[in-house]
């Protein structure tokens, strides 16, 4: 996926994120390769998109990050999901249900 | 927990922006070496994997911009939608809105238009080149402008090396043919070194040049914009063309351009008048004793005022040690910086109104405090709502502040027509009440001085609001149903602190205000030494007057022109005694509060000599009937009188305090006195006749200076005395029967008699000492303009404490009346809680006023700044005000039904 629907998906990346993050804490290109891996490689997240993002999540009090050390022993910085953050997640995954139950009755309807 | 860590992200990004950068670059950098890794696994070479790990970041400097602007946008958006929300709830309710911007408004006007007032008129530099550098030297001794001698200026400008010109002036009159009729018109006379010291361009033809200030150089004038405006209709043409100017044909060299005002102390008048260059006479060059100059300096760049006063004290060490017979042991300069002194006078009203104003923002502030917590009260569910959803305590307060903000702004907008308001005002006060008062004007500075008192505002007023939402524990508060008991009286209590501080500190401007008032009083009951009903005055100039100081003495005697006294004064004086309604009329070159002083040094006749401490008077000259016509008693002796001609012997009457001062328990009637000899010219000594009593002389209510009154036909032609107490400008002072219109009646006896006359300045002699009082009734004003202010919002203050007090209370107060208490017992109850609130402002505010009271101690006359009147006097208004604040809250928790208000939960 190019960064050209950014714009369009700007919530679908936070959904994203809060969503690969319910597995347990990661850093940035973890999150990147876990969301990766969920959507099946559709979708590719470049860190010029990612790194907006979770900091502008972490502003918003969704996230919250710490310094950690990485699997192969180096220092990288750790996002997990705050209790905001859930809740975000629930009300981002019910708008996008109705968002694409919506689409989807659009597009049968014809 | 959420709340914390959001709160510490946000302090990351205001305190901490440098570690902040740090934290962003190690997290890229190390999410590149991670992907670098990830690529040498899956089998690329080192290079190869570093490579295509930074193609797949896309700039590390890219990436941390991008972060740098989310997160700036994400900060910037939640003040905007704030700031908007703010705007959405103060729509809501207008009145708290229209309460709070007024009331921030008037604080906010009064501060802006104070504060352009000590702008223009304290630290804007004066319109002239080096400004800063611009020194006023006087005689050493006195304060405030002092006249010197040409002599003293010679050996000033030839002795020093500190500064870069020295130039002389003298304020002076003359008299211009108008249109239609002669023009007293200001004339100062200064040297041409002074213009190019100031660097001010001519707005047409040049200014003088050198030559032209050498004894007998030629006879030019320069006009001001206005005189060329009125009397010569903007005629290009004049300059080059002769124009009489005290009966002296004058070349017109130039106009000087509306903002050249030197010397600015002349005041407005010398907007339309004129510049003469100060041509030294043989009388200046020979005399030290003539002081009617004054010395302004420019420093050299790189020079401080102390240099220049310790070189000024080495030269007149030098001029005491070559004549130590001729130079009294006190004699010195003393350098003062012009604006300084221009500006002196007012500097310490300005701070004192600047405390006054200060104090009513400050309440005014504490008063929008109070307003926003009793709006917090009420939206107490919605913000335990909105923390309890996860917003941080300090997304909260952002949004207080940005609340209290737009109430700022909004204050601020108003304010700023309320100071423009004002401004205009002080343009319309009269003349010379303040110093530069022309020049005072709304510029660019006022947006700091705005942005300065917004931030003041909004940290003031939305503070504790603020504290107290940050200190909301949501579960109660959603649980009790907006009745969380612990927040409520910690609110309750600190709006009680608040408005006992509004108390407290309107307890310091009404006692101001008070202390004003009883000043005021005092000085109307002043002792004037005159009575003021139906007198009137005005001022008469020669069409020939020279001026003041164009001093000539002349040897011959024999040969002395008959004086302008004995042929038009007399015989005037004679006509006007005779118009219908006139009861009686007299002449007096220096009447009291008219500043003009003439001081002159005498000896008494038989008394030793002293150089160093020789008797020193003001004089003035006047007709007969002087004492009777001012209604003031003669003391001892007899008063001036008609039969003290030219050609009697010559006498002279003192006032009190020059029998006090310098005859002591001697006799004086009978002494004679010596006004200087030859020197001055008035060679035969005068007799002293009288004693009159004192009058004011320069300010009402100031101790009166030894005075002299000379016959005005005894002052002799050839003597220097006579240009300036005779020959420039008398007053006439007219008693009259009834109401009888003084100025066409005089003005006709003088067309009869002396057509060349300018006359001037007609007034009741009521006028003159009300503005001589003025700038403490405008001061008083001010004051309890300012108090009225601040009562007003202790008003709005108490009251609304008091309702919220009893609003919250219902239920207590319910459950109290259904056992039994009464429903006087009630309204006592919360009657006690508002006079508790106003008794404690009160004693804060008594001790304030005490400790502070030194500081108007200047400003008072005959009262002391702990003046018990004024004091028991504030004390019992305010608690009569408080109660009365208090009686409609009152009524209305003695109304409450108990079942009504048990039901209620």
């Amino acid at each position: 996926m190019n960064s050209e629907p950014t714009t369009l998906l700007q919530g679908t990346l936070d959904l994203l994120i809060l969503k690969s993050l319910v597995a347990g804490e990661m850093h940035g290109l973890g999150i990147s390769r876990r969301i990766q891996q969920i959507t099946g490689g559709t979708f590719e997240v470049k860190p010029g998109s990612l790194f907006p993002a979770l900091h502008r999540m972490e502003e918003a009090g969704w996230i919250s990050s710490f310094w950690g050390d990485s699997e192969n022993n180096r220092r990288a910085k750790y996002y997990r999901l705050t209790k905001p953050g859930r809740k975000q997640l629930d009300v981002e995954t019910k708008r996008w249900g109705r968002i694409s139950w919506a689409i989807a009755q659009a597009l049968e309807a014809s | 927990m959420p709340l914390f860590v959001k709160g510490r992200s946000f302090l990351r990004n205001l305190f901490r922006s440098r570690s902040v950068e740090v934290d962003l670059e190690q997290e890229v950098y190390s999410h590149l070496e991670m992907l670098t890794e990830e690529n040498i696994r899956a089998g690329m070479a080192p290079q190869e994997a570093a490579r295509v790990a930074r193609i797949e970041l896309g700039g590390v400097e890219q990436v941390k911009e991008q972060v740098r602007e989310e997160r700036l946008g994400t900060w910037l958006h939640s003040v905007l939608s704030d700031c908007r929300y703010g705007l959405r709830q103060l729509r809501k309710s207008p009145g708290f809105t229209a309460i709070a911007v007024l009331t921030l408004a008037l604080g906010i006007g009064a501060n802006t238009a104070l504060f352009t007032v000590i702008e223009s008129v304290l630290l804007r530099p004066l319109p002239y080149a080096n400004a800063d550098r611009l020194i006023y030297i006087a005689p050493a001794g006195g304060t405030g402008f002092s006249a010197t001698s040409w002599l003293n200026y010679r050996d000033i400008r030839e002795q020093s090396k500190c500064f870069r010109a020295v130039g002389l002036y003298a304020d002076d009159m003359t008299v211009v043919e108008g249109k239609d009729a002669s023009l007293s018109v200001a004339a100062v006379r200064m040297t041409p070194s002074i213009f190019s010291m100031l660097g001010i361009q001519p707005l047409l033809g040049r200014t003088f040049m050198e030559e032209e200030g050498e004894p007998g150089g030629p006879q030019v004038v320069l006009l001001s914009e206005r005189l060329w405006q009125q009397d010569f209709n903007r005629d290009r043409a004049i300059v080059g063309r002769a124009i009489r100017v005290g009966n002296v044909e004058r070349t017109v060299v130039g106009v000087m351009p509306r903002a050249f005002r030197f010397p600015e102390e002349v005041g407005p008048e010398l907007q339309s008048g004129l510049w003469l260059p100060l041509q030294p006479t043989p009388e200046m060059l020979k005399e030290r004793g003539y002081s009617f100059f004054n010395i302004v300096a420019q420093l050299l760049p790189g020079v401080s005022q102390t240099q220049a006063q310790a070189e000024l004290n080495e030269i007149s060490q030098r001029l005491r040690n070559s004549d130590p017979t001729k130079f009294g042991a006190d004699f010195g300069f003393r350098s003062t910086p012009y604006q300084q002194l221009l500006t002196g006078s007012v500097r310490p009203v300005f701070y004192a109104l600047l405390g006054a104003v200060g104090l009513v923002l400050l309440i005014a502030c504490a008063n929008v405090a109070n307003l926003l917590i009793a709006r917090c009260l009420g939206r107490q569910q919605e913000f335990a709502m909105r923390a309890a959803l996860g917003a941080s305590r300090l997304r909260l307060m952002q949004q207080l502040f940005a609340e209290g903000a737009v109430l700022s702004v909004l204050g601020c907008g108003l304010g700023l027509v309320l100071a423009q308001m004002a401004i205009a005002g002080v343009h319309k006060l009269p003349g010379g009440t303040i110093p530069r008062g022309e020049s005072i004007a709304l510029d660019g500075t006022v947006v700091i001085v705005l942005a300065t008192i917004v931030t003041l505002t909004t940290l003031l007023s939305s503070l504790l609001p603020a504290l107290l939402v940050a200190r909301t524990d949501p579960q109660p508060a959603l649980q009790a149903a907006s009745r969380g008991m612990g927040t409520r009286s910690v609110r309750r209590r600190l709006s009680g602190w608040l408005v006992a501080s509004e108390v407290a500190l309107s307890t310091v401007l009404l006692i101001g205000t008070g202390l004003l008032f009883h000043t005021l009083w005092n000085l109307e009951h002043a002792r004037l030494g005159f009575a003021v009903t139906h007198l009137s005055t005005f001022t008469a100039m020669p069409g020939d007057a020279m001026g003041f100081t164009s001093m000539a003495v002349t040897d011959d005697t024999a040969k002395a022109a008959t004086s302008v006294a004995t042929l038009v004064y007399a015989p005037v004086l004679d006509h006007m005694r005779h118009v219908p309604g006139v009861e009686s009329a007299a002449l007096i070159s220096a009447p009291p509060l008219s500043q003009i002083d003439m001081h002159t040094s005498f000896e008494i006749v038989g008394q030793p000599e002293n150089p160093s401490d020789q008797p020193n008077a003001r004089v003035t000259a006047v007709s007969g009937d002087y004492a009777r016509t001012m209604g003031t008693p003669i003391l001892r002796g007899r008063m001036v009188d008609e039969e003290d001609t030219a050609s009697a012997p010559y006498v002279v009457v003192i006032n009190e305090a020059l029998a006090k001062k310098y005859f002591r328990e001697k006799e004086p009637l009978q002494q004679q006195i010596d006004l200087g000899g030859k020197q001055t010219g008035m060679v035969r000594p005068y007799t002293i006749v009288g004693v009159l009593t004192d009058q004011v002389d320069d300010n009402v209510g100031g101790t009166a200076e030894p005075l002299i009154y000379l016959p005005y036909e005894q002052v002799p032609t050839t003597a220097l005395f006579y240009q300036a107490l005779i020959k420039t400008l008398v007053s006439f002072v007219v008693k009259t029967r009834g109401d009888l219109a003084v100025a066409p009646a005089m003005r006709a006896v003088f067309h009869d008699a002396a057509p060349s006359f300018a006359l001037d300045s007609f007034k009741t002699l009521q006028d003159v000492v009300d503005e001589n009082i003025f700038s403490q009734r405008l001061g008083l004003y001010l004051t309890a303009a300012f108090a009225g202010l601040a009562v007003l919002m202790v008003i709005a203050g108490l009251y609304g404490v008091l309702a919220q007090l009893v609003s919250y209370r219902r239920h207590e107060i319910g459950i109290r009346m259904a056992l039994g208490a009464t429903r006087g017992d009630v309204a006592s109850m919360v009657l006690r809680q508002g006079t508790a609130l106003i008794g404690l402002g009160l004693g804060a505010g008594v001790l304030l006023a005490l400790a502070t009271g030194h500081l108007v101690g200047s400003f008072l006359y005959q009262v002391r700044p702990t003046d018990l009147w004024t004091y028991v006097a504030v004390s019992v208004s305010l608690l009569a005000i408080g109660l009365l604040a208090s009686l409609l809250p009152a009524r209305k928790a003695a109304s409450i039904e108990p079942m009504q208000a048990l039901r209620e939960d």
